[in-house]
């Protein structure tokens, strides 16, 4: 009986072994598996493509692959170079052109564009291989493998052979730790010790860096969103090697509010994204408060969901500000306030905007500076939308007062909410010098993020909004980044903001 | 109904490492002489050890957790209905009039991060429809944060169905939908807001003369990772 049951299980075991070894040998006999990539070829962002194409498309529209090209960054750099006598070095490429610095391949810093485009912007090898991040994080401490795994989030992958795969909390939506990393180049302090961009810093400071699974977010949480439905991380175009399943993937866009200046891959889509999905997303709250008779004064609070300041990042260059128009009951206009025309400057020292948010620069006298080398520490009160420090209704506003000078009773108020990348002082600047071509002012577009009309009622301390004439849309610009899904769009004739166009 | 809050869930039953590592190297391991090696390993363990690589503990096709190591993480209960089937169905009731208020329809389902547009259905104690409610206000609220928006627009579509447009729930995790809704349509009228807007730090107080509490809210979560949507 017992030899029976043993021969019956060799048996088994053997026809078992016969038909797995059919089933998984049969595509490898007639099609090799593709070949390894060496580090070399990773490095070239557009070796990925093939395999993840919308990762790819979405990566090229994106302000990483932008970042050693934008005009802006081009021309301030240039002139860094120029009046620190190259003191400024490797600060900005740094985090414009990781692998090109890391690679060598920079010879002048000042003319960081003659690098090889393999290397251009942050490029897929730079996350994907990185594995820690230096104590003293700021300015692009990032410690990379420099082997040929790529790490991301995707735990027990399946193992292509074009590279090797690894699980990393780096990179994980999750984790703490991807926002730190995140944080590397989001976080930049100077040489002079001035706190340049604090992105990170707001962050860690708010309630969703808490990390209690409920109210915890990270970095990607908003700006990698995550897909609606599975689809395949990786395509193996002619090969057989790598049969994914289906999973949930993360966009690879980053969108925040930059956008491209000049002729970009997919830059109405970048737009669309910025100005459609992201901001209006992120600042919800948008009300006022009525104050008493007899002037028509009103408080306008502003608050953000964003898990960080508003504006973030280089905020001594951004812009962003409402604007308000009061009518009476006849349709009159009765009074504008904190209106900037286009190519207008949106602020000059000594005439403060009645609602702009946006952070200021100081040298050692005491004057607004617009480059940050000429910049130093000190604390000044800061005009930004503060991120939610707790979780309490409020903390994270941002009050604005107009006071019109009419003793008209306002029956209708249009508020509408405006944001510019950089501001047009700053690229006058840059214009002035020399290092920007003046025709790059016009392309930075002003920003609609909101537009609310307001209606009041008899008593004046209770309104309605009429009309809110935001275009929301999270959907056609991803539509627009998806290789499916391109063909459709085109023929379909959607129809987009074209970059650069203004308003 | 589902209610964000639940506690983390905890991981599935996975298989033990030395078979998940011997599975997957024999499936994708791309030279010939090795795929078959390591195919005969498997077999020959399987056959061994029968349930050692058994169906009972592998993912569901198609569902690999994409962050096992984070499943501890998790925001939402992926047994939450809004999870398993979507938003369609879910309903709130007002103990007061029994009134409830069920989502007919949803565009993002599960409900997805960013703006989400649902239909909805007013209906009595008998599940009737009560054609002459007005819904004066409403409001997606994520308490743990302290930040929500009303939608862009609530616009009627029949006796006791509305359309609340591009509600933005705009992170993951636990949200409300707090409704303001008079079920005889004869209380004072409140002009609907027609935008987002919400009275500045202040939990979605009205600011239309709607008196401040919600009647009826709808809670649900917005799930951020691979799992808690399976």
């Amino acid at each position: 009986m017992r030899a029976q049951r043993g021969l019956g299980l060799f048996l088994r075991a053997v026809g078992c072994s016969w038909l797995l070894l059919s089933i998984a040998c049969e595509g490898s006999q007639e099609v090799a598996a593709r070949p390894a990539l060496t580090r070399e070829q990773l490095l070239d962002p557009t070796q990925c493509k093939d395999c993840h194409p919308k990762h790819y498309n979405e990566w090229s529209a994106s302000m990483h692959a932008y970042a050693s090209k934008d005009p802006v960054f081009l021309a301030m750099n240039r002139r860094g170079q120029e009046e620190t006598g190259g003191k400024l070095g490797s600060f900005c490429v740094n985090c414009h052109m990781p692998m090109a610095v890391r690679e060598n391949k920079i010879t002048d810093f000042a003319y960081p564009e003659q690098v090889p485009e393999n290397l251009q912007g942050i490029t897929c090898y730079f996350c994907h291989n990185a594995i820690s991040v230096e104590a003293d994080h700021a300015n692009a401490k990032v410690n990379l493998a420099n082997d040929t795994t790529m790490r991301a989030a995707i735990d027990r992958a399946q193992i292509p052979s074009v590279h090797k795969v690894q699980y990393s909390k780096n990179h994980s939506p999750l984790e703490l730790d991807s926002s730190i990393m995140c944080g590397t180049c989001h976080d930049i302090v100077t040489p002079a010790g001035f706190h340049l961009e604090q992105t990170l810093t707001e962050y860690l400071s708010s309630v969703v860096s808490r990390e209690d699974p409920l109210i915890f977010q990270s970095c990607q949480s908003c700006h990698m969103d995550r897909s609606e439905t599975r689809v395949l991380a990786a395509q193996s175009s002619g090969y057989p090697g790598v049969p994914t399943g289906p999973r949930v993937v993360h966009e690879h866009l980053f969108p925040a509010v930059d956008v491209p200046l000049t002729p970009f891959p997919f830059a109405s889509a970048t737009r669309m994204a910025v100005e459609n999905c992201k901001l209006p997303g992120s600042l919800a709250y948008f009300s006022i408060e009525l104050m008493n008779a007899p002037l028509p004064a009103f408080t306008m609070y502003v608050e953000t969901q964003a898990g960080h300041a508003q504006p973030s990042g280089a905020t001594q260059d951004r812009r962003m500000w409402v604007e308000v128009t009061g009518f009476d009951a006849t349709g009159t206009q009765v009074f504008s306030d904190g209106v900037v025309a286009d190519g207008e400057i949106e602020e000059t020292p000594g005439a403060p905007h009645s609602c702009m948010m946006r952070d200021y620069m100081q040298d050692a006298a005491g004057n607004e500076v617009h480059m940050f080398w000429d910049a130093v520490q000190k604390k000044l009160p800061r005009a930004v939308i503060p991120p939610p420090a707790t979780a309490a209704a409020g903390s994270h506003s941002r009050v604005c007062t107009f006071s019109p000078r009419t003793t008209t009773p306002l029956a209708r108020i249009e508020l509408t909410f405006r944001m510019r990348p950089i501001g047009v002082d700053v690229l006058q600047d840059l214009v002035a010098s020399g290092h920007l071509a003046p025709d790059i002012v016009a392309q930075m577009p002003t920003l609609t993020v909101a537009k609310r009309v307001v209606k009041l009622d008899t008593t004046g301390y209770r309104y309605v909004v009429e009309s809110s004439q935001e275009n929301l849309d999270c959907t056609t610009y991803k539509s627009m980044l998806d290789p499916e899904q391109q063909t459709l769009v085109n023929q379909a004739g959607a129809a987009a903001p074209s970059t650069g166009s203004g308003r | 109904m589902p209610v964000g809050g639940a506690p983390p869930i905890p991981l599935r039953p996975r298989r033990s490492a030395a078979c998940r590592d011997i599975r997957d190297r024999a499936s994708f391991t791309g030279m010939y002489g090795k795929c078959c090696v390591r195919a005969f390993g498997v077999v020959w363990l399987c056959a061994a050890v029968p349930g050692a690589c058994g169906s009972d503990e592998e993912p569901a096709p198609g569902a690999q957790f994409d962050d096992a190591a984070g499943m501890q993480k998790a925001k939402c209960d992926a047994k939450s209905p809004e999870l398993q089937t979507g938003m369609n169905g879910t309903s709130a009731t007002d103990p007061a009039t029994q009134t409830t208020v069920r989502v007919v329809s949803a565009d993002k389902q599960p409900p997805n991060k960013d703006f989400n547009t649902w239909q909805i259905s007013v209906t009595d104690g008998a599940g009737e429809p009560i054609p002459n409610a007005h819904i004066g206000w409403a409001c997606a609220w994520m308490s743990v944060h302290g930040h929500g928006s009303t939608p862009q627009a609530i616009n009627p579509l029949g006796p006791g169905e509305f359309e609340l447009k591009n509600q933005n729930f705009a992170m993951y995790g636990p949200w409300e939908v707090h409704l303001w809704v008079d079920p005889t349509g004869a209380g004072p009228e409140y002009l609907p807001q027609n935008g987002t807007l919400v009275r500045g730090g202040k939990e979605c107080e009205p600011t239309n003369g709607a008196p401040l509490a919600a009647n009826i809210s709808i809670n649900f979560c917005v799930p951020e990772k691979i799992g808690e949507d399976q």
